[in-house]
């Protein structure tokens, strides 16, 4: 049966927090955009003065820098919010609504970003792949696009999207690259998402998509030994099957931060899909995230960083359901029944498909690494390497040297302490959540602090946090990369 | 794929949402707030509820049609009764922002409430 979630005080805290990641997720697609659009413009002025595309750029700021203006507008208020303080009723509602709309603009604007020149991907992307997936990895395109056909693997698929708006001229295009397909996957990335490795768990799930098909994974788990009819009902299982499959594939690359890009994505939905819009190609997304933490705890990965988020997710999804018309929840609860039996009773089979992959592992450890690293993020450092012994034991061991009798070698022994690892990509990602969440709300309310106007925000202020963040995040993945290559020599 | 699709609202009556909520938030807040910005957003709230009643009409919501029809709703007949006349909500709606306008009267607190609770309906949000 659903939870519904009652008005109580720990209640009151999650739609806080979820006001706060909506307005969060607002703000960072909001900025993420107009850095796009800026360096297009940068790019169309230096090629061409006057050039066509400005008339393509400039009318999609001007309604960016619309809500921008709205979110600052209301500054008073989410700065309220921000600190905990009481809002009226009306003001809390509004505001909520508020920021629902922005994120409607802003979705709806990423998809019109097809209309400019493409930028290529961030090298670092395919670091952070290999490094996931090691042997397992296939050389692979990652293609920059937009919000509605992203995080696809197949071209064929991002080609189907394309034709749900309106673009039905494509499916001729699809015939032709039926034969081209089989040679290797085709990741699609969101334009927003480009500087922000934050965002490239998704990529990961996807590339689980790609190992799946190749091997078919799903379709052996589904039909055994039958052959396979495509046009059977048992299709269904094999989509359900395949999107497990790729979360766990997520999962044990890149741990419990795998799942944070989703679960954000999944918020920013004002409602929960209707009818059979969903299950057609997912399984529920609830029952996603209680599969995944299922496989984190067989990986013996603690969550309890992540728990909030999780939770303020799972509020989120009760009072959306909470909001369906109570034929439409009962329908869901009997649809997602079954769903549910089907997939936990396959779940060991499907977790041991992907324990049997050789990718590079997500471990306790790793987990343990990224605190120490997120550490390093609070100092506004690069976060490439670990060092396991710490200053004040080299420090305290120089010290004892001084006066003494030791051989000068001794010295070259102490210093030898300096034993950096270089972190691993997933170390690198979860120490980058781990110091998001723990620091972007701090970010918000320095962008909407009431005291310096109630009706104005420093949403640039807020923007300059994420292109540092990221920043770090990019350098530390190449520095990595070459600390690796020094020292395999 | 990731993750399902979301559905697309229309962005330009989001857009005209988050304006009309700001200048209602800020009346709940305090009934005889004023400025030029306030009237600016209250007009987009005309502009949202013409669009919203005139697109729900029942020969909108009727589904898609074919060139014959098309044609056949040019005809006077078809067009007799105002198509906004099924939307009393949005009716209700546009009839407080245009009071509000005018500034002929002080809006009421549950007023305000079912305005900002149409609003938000309307981008999708769900409510407290």
């Amino acid at each position: 049966m659903t939870a519904i979630p009652e008005p109580r005080p720990d209640n009151n805290a999650l739609e806080r927090l979820r006001v706060l990641i909506s307005l969060g997720e607002a703000v960072e697609k909001l900025v993420r955009l107009q850095q796009v659009l800026g360096r297009q413009r940068l790019f169309v002025d230096a090629r061409e003065q006057g050039s066509g595309y400005a008339g393509v750029i400039d009318p999609l700021l001007l309604v960016l820098n619309g809500q921008a203006e709205t979110l600052g507008r209301n500054s008073a208020r989410i700065s309220s919010l921000i600190r905990g303080e009481a809002l009226d009723e009306e003001q809390r509602i509004a505001l909520a609504g508020i920021i629902q709309a922005v994120i409607n603009v802003v979705l709806t604007l990423h998809e019109l970003l097809v209309l400019l020149p493409r930028e290529a991907p961030e090298p670092q992307v395919f670091r952070v792949l290999r490094d996931c997936f090691k042997g397992e990895w296939q050389s692979t395109s990652v293609i920059m696009t937009n919000a509605l056909s992203s995080y696809e693997y197949r071209i064929e698929d991002v080609l189907e999207k394309l034709e749900d708006i309106g673009q039905h001229e494509l499916t001729r295009y699809k015939g032709l690259l039926k034969g081209f397909t089989r040679a290797g996957s085709v990741l699609a990335q969101a334009f927003v998402d480009r500087s922000n490795p934050l965002a490239w768990p998704v990529l990961a799930h996807e590339y689980g998509h790609a190992l799946d098909e190749a091997r078919g994974i799903s379709r052996q788990l589904v039909y055994g030994s039958e052959a396979a009819d495509r046009s059977s009902n048992k299709e269904f299982l094999v989509k359900w099957v395949s999107e497990v499959f790729a979360d766990f594939v997520a999962a044990r690359v890149l741990g419990p931060a795998s799942q944070i890009p989703f679960l954000l994505l999944e918020m920013t939905r004002p409602s929960l899909p209707r009818g059979l819009e969903e299950v057609r190609s997912h399984p529920p997304a609830s029952l996603r995230l209680t599969l995944v933490r299922e496989y984190l705890k067989h990986l013996d990965v603690a969550t309890d960083e992540f728990d909030g988020v999780f939770a303020v997710y799972e509020f989120d999804y009760a009072r959306k359901l909470v909001a369906l018309d109570s034929a439409e929840r009962e329908a869901k609860d009997q649809r997602e029944e079954p769903i549910g039996t089907f997939l936990r009773s396959n779940f060991a089979t499907i977790a041991s498909a992907v324990d049997s992959l050789g990718l590079r592992s997500f471990g306790q450890q790793q987990l343990e690494n990224a605190k120490e690293l997120e550490k390093k993020l609070q100092l506004d450092l690069p976060i490439s390497s670990l060092r396991y012994t710490k200053d004040d034991q080299i420090l305290s061991e120089l010290n004892s040297l001084i006066g003494s009798k030791s051989a000068p070698e001794r010295v070259y022994e102490v210093l030898s302490n300096f034993n950096e690892t270089p972190a691993t990509s997933s170390e690198i990602l979860t120490a980058g959540w781990l110091y998001k969440l723990a620091s972007y709300e701090e970010h918000l309310k320095e962008s909407f602090s009431a005291a310096t106007s109630p009706t104005s925000a420093s949403l640039s202020g807020y923007g300059d946090y994420l292109a540092r963040t990221d920043e770090l995040l990019l350098r530390s993945i190449e520095l990595a990369a070459v600390h690796i290559a020094i020292v395999q020599g | 794929m990731a993750t399902a699709t979301a559905p697309r609202n229309d962005v330009h009556l989001s857009i005209l949402a988050g304006r009309v909520l700001t200048a209602l938030a800020d009346l709940a807040a305090d009934s005889d707030a004023w400025s030029e910005r306030i009237r600016e957003e209250l007009e987009s709230g005309m502009e949202y509820c013409q669009a919203v009643g005139a697109c729900r009409a029942p020969a909108a919501v009727a589904g898609p049609v074919d060139l014959e029809q098309a044609v056949r709703r040019l005809a006077p007949d078809d067009n007799q009764q105002p198509a906004r006349a099924v939307v009393p909500e949005c009716l209700d709606v546009e009839g407080l922002l245009r009071d509000l306008l005018a500034r002929s009267r002080r809006p009421e607190p549950a007023e305000l409430r079912a305005a900002i609770k149409f609003f938000i309906k309307e981008v999708g949000y769900l409510g407290s």
